[in-house]
Formats: C-alpha cells, sequence, structure tokens
C-alpha cells in the first residue's frame, strides 16, 4: 500500500467503524427536529434502544441540550420500566422529576423482575 | 411556551407537595400526554385520596392505571396510605388488588399500620388476637395457597409484637396454653420486650428471661413511645428451609424450636440482636449450646454483627447456609434513625 493510500483507507474504514455503530449519539437524529412531540418521541425511542448500556443511555440523555426534557426523558423510561432505568432517577436535577422519582427510589421493590 | 407543558409533566403527578404547590386530578392525568407519566399521575391521585381516607376514589384512580406494573403498585400505596389514615381493613382489601406485590403490601400493612387497632380491648391474649385475625383472614385469601400460611404468622407476629413490645409489661401467664399459631409470635414479642426491659434495668437480658420463666411474676419498666419502638433486624432471605421458622420483626424471620422454653432463649438472643447486643461476649456462651437452634441462631447473629461465629465440629450442616447467607441487616422504622432506640 503507498503512502497516498494510507490516509484513504484509514478513511473509509473510520466511515464503515461508524456506520456500524447502531447506537445513537447525544441527540442523535433528533437533535435536528424542533423540540416538541415528534421529538420527543424520537428521542425516547433512540433511548429505548439502549437499555442494555446503561454508561451509553445516560450519555446519550446528557447529550440533549434542555434539563426539563432531559428529565422528562428519564422519568418515562423509569416509568416504562423500574426495573431496568431505575438508577436513572439519581440524575434528575428539576425539583419535579426528583419529587417523582423519590417515590421510585423509595420502592426498591419495583425494580424486582417480574415473571 | 413548550417548557410550560413540560413542566407541568414533570410536576403535576406528585402526591405530595411540589414546586407549584398543586396536586394532579384526574382530568390531567387523562390529558397526560405521555401515557407512562399517566400511569405515575393516577397513582398520585389514588395514594393522595387514600390518604385522606378516601377509599373509593382511591379505587377508582388506581383501577385507571395501566400498565398492571403501576395498578399493582398503586393499589399497595394506596393500601399503605389508608391503613395509616385508619382504616386497616380497606388497606387490607387494596392489599388484595396490589397483584405481584401482595405479599409484600401484607407485609408493610402488618409492620407500619397499628395492627393492634384491630384488637378489641387492650392487652392481648390469644382470644383477642386470633379474633383479630379472623378479619384479616379474608384478605389472606387473595395470596395463593402456598404464601396464606406465613402471611398468617407474619400478622399473628405483628399483633402479639404490636400488643407487647414498648408496652413496659410482660407477663409470663401470657404464654401459658398458647395454641400452636400463636406460640413463636407471642414468644418473640413477649421476649422482645422483656430483653429491652432487663437491660433498661441494667439486668443480663437472658438471665432474666430465666428467672422471669421461674418464677412467673410479671416485669414491668417504663413503656416506650412509638417512635422509639426501633432495632436492627435482619431481612430475607430466610433460613434454612428444612427448618421451621417464625416471623420476627418486618420481614426477619428466625428458627422456631418445639419446646417452648428453647424457642423462648432462640427469641431473646434474636431480641439482644435487635437491640444491638449480638456481641461475642453475650452470645459466645449460646454458640456452644448442646441443642443445635440456639447454636445456630447465636453464629447467625454474630455473623450478622459482623463478628466470626466459628465452626464447630458438632454444627449441623445447614447452619453454614444460615450463618453464612448474605442477610443485611436493616433498621426497623428507619426513618429517623437517630431516635430508633430512645436511650434512657
Amino acid at each position: 500500500m503507498t503512502n497516498r493510500l494510507r490516509p484513504l483507507v484509514a478513511a473509509l474504514c473510520w466511515v464503515a467503524l461508524a456506520g456500524c455503530d447502531s447506537r445513537p449519539a447525544p441527540g442523535g437524529p433528533c437533535s435536528a427536529q424542533p423540540e416538541g412531540a415528534t421529538r420527543d418521541a424520537c428521542l425516547f425511542q433512540q433511548a429505548q434502544a439502549l437499555a442494555g448500556d446503561l454508561d451509553a443511555l445516560r450519555a446519550y440523555i446528557g447529550g440533549v441540550p434542555e434539563p426539563v426534557t432531559r428529565d422528562l426523558l428519564r422519568l418515562r423510561l423509569v416509568a416504562s420500566s423500574p426495573s431496568l432505568y431505575q438508577p436513572l432517577c439519581e440524575d434528575v436535577s428539576t425539583a419535579g422529576a426528583k419529587t417523582r422519582c423519590r417515590r421510585v427510589l423509595d420502592r426498591p421493590h419495583l425494580g424486582d423482575p417480574r415473571p | 411556551m413548550r417548557l410550560i407543558p413540560l413542566l407541568a409533566s414533570l410536576v403535576c403527578c406528585t402526591s405530595g407537595s411540589n414546586t407549584l404547590g398543586r396536586h394532579p386530578d384526574a382530568e390531567e392525568c387523562a390529558a397526560s400526554p405521555h401515557p407512562e407519566l399517566a400511569a405515575l399521575c393516577w397513582l398520585a391521585v389514588g395514594t393522595r385520596a387514600a390518604s385522606r381516607g378516601q377509599a373509593r376514589q382511591a379505587e377508582e384512580a388506581c383501577g385507571a392505571v395501566e400498565p398492571e406494573l403501576w395498578r399493582d403498585e398503586c393499589f399497595f400505596q394506596a393500601a399503605e396510605e389508608v391503613s395509616m389514615a385508619g382504616d386497616l381493613p380497606v388497606g387490607l382489601s387494596f392489599c388484595g388488588r396490589a397483584g405481584f406485590h401482595r405479599g409484600a403490601c401484607q407485609l408493610h400493612l402488618a409492620w407500619w399500620a397499628r395492627p393492634t387497632s384491630l384488637l378489641e380491648d387492650e392487652g392481648p391474649t390469644p382470644d383477642r388476637v386470633e379474633a383479630a385475625l379472623a378479619r384479616i383472614r379474608p384478605s389472606l385469601a387473595a395470596l395463593p395457597p402456598a404464601e396464606q400460611a406465613p402471611a398468617e404468622a407474619l400478622w399473628a407476629t405483628a399483633l402479639w409484637f404490636d400488643a407487647l413490645y414498648g408496652s413496659g409489661r410482660v407477663d409470663p401467664a401470657t404464654l401459658e396454653a398458647l395454641p400452636a399459631v400463636h406460640g413463636g409470635p407471642a414468644r418473640t414479642a413477649f421476649a422482645f420486650e422483656a430483653v429491652r426491659l432487663a437491660r433498661a434495668a441494667g439486668d443480663e437480658p437472658l438471665a432474666t428471661v430465666a428467672a422471669l420463666m421461674e418464677g412467673r411474676a410479671p416485669l414491668e419498666g417504663r413503656a416506650l413511645p412509638r417512635r422509639c419502638q426501633g432495632g436492627l433486624t435482619s431481612s430475607p432471605p430466610g433460613p434454612d428451609q428444612r427448618r421451621p421458622t417464625t416471623p420476627v420483626v418486618h420481614g426477619g424471620e428466625r428458627l422456631l424450636a418445639e419446646d417452648p422454653g428453647e424457642d423462648l432463649i432462640i427469641a431473646s438472643l434474636e431480641a439482644l440482636a435487635f437491640h444491638g447486643g449480638a456481641t461475642p461476649a453475650a452470645l459466645g456462651a449460646w454458640r456452644e449450646d448442646p441443642r443445635p437452634a440456639p447454636r445456630a441462631t447465636a453464629a447467625r447473629l454474630l455473623r450478622l454483627a459482623g463478628e466470626d461465629p466459628g465452626r464447630l465440629p458438632e454444627d449441623p450442616p445447614w447452619l453454614d447456609t444460615w450463618a453464612l447467607g448474605a442477610d443485611p441487616v436493616e433498621w426497623y422504622r428507619s426513618g429517623d434513625r437517630g431516635s430508633l432506640l430512645c436511650p434512657g
């Protein structure tokens, strides 16, 4: 391989690898959408795709710029599956979300897997 | 302007006070744009109604909750709230609708909802406790058959405990001619109060219990305010299933011996641990008791206190399971640890 081709191959590899990574980037495709129900639904859907990777999920939510939208996303996830998402309650920052999360964190049985 | 509905979503569904100082109502829950948050909203409406003793409204709100996971939780929380508001029979009926959480619901109500309100007169006797149990049994019918007997033992223990512990008086006559279902529970409550009174008087607790049973005279001392009736307790996982057990406080279990005298020793050892007295000095001798159950109990309690109970050649094989289990120690009534034991 000549020296001239090396950067091109490297770039192609990077593109290929990035393309294979199905994890949404913070904000991801949703960030292009205007704030509103459609964007909320997009964020929720993208976040759910990260269910098995709490660190990645936290990073994804952290990439959402508005604190209220971040907390709304966290609460929706926790409410949809407390056993999966209960730890997200530790991250909420708005007063209303904290109050609601306290009700979840105080109830450890909500994290019990159901048959 | 988008911020307003978002903020409303975040604050609407709390049952306590919130940043905007308002509480959700059925209309808000029905209008919630997010079904996940609507569930929490209905839950808040249901538990708030229950805390005000509004059973019908609570039932309607909880019945509206979807999915099942949150509906179960709503009835569970409503059961707690309505019981704390003084209506234990309604609380029990809500527990019956708590689905997946029905067992935990029974446990919470038994230990937090003053079950003595079901006793028709002061002072526990087997007859009175039995009458109270008769009022509880219909709600136990909602449990799977295998869970009904343990739940009944749980309620019997809570009733005896609530009536005796902190009362400032124990009378050995209470333990005479007990029906089988009341034996373990009554001895547990008796031992917990006798050990407390002995410690408060500066006496050696287990010797005091032994002397008490020999002399047959009541032991009296200072009663405790309810807020001070706390201590250390172990939570499940329970002991070796090959051995009969009986509930202790708040989900704990202890070994149950057939012989009442031996059983009272076991209960007293547990009582000692409840008060933070599970030390090698206090339990060491019991670790060498010829009877397996007191020996195993001493080993387990030492282990829970962070001590090494050692291993004796004559220890039965199940003792390892019992003593070495990852059994966390928790504070019973842990809301205010500072005043739990209220010394003096």
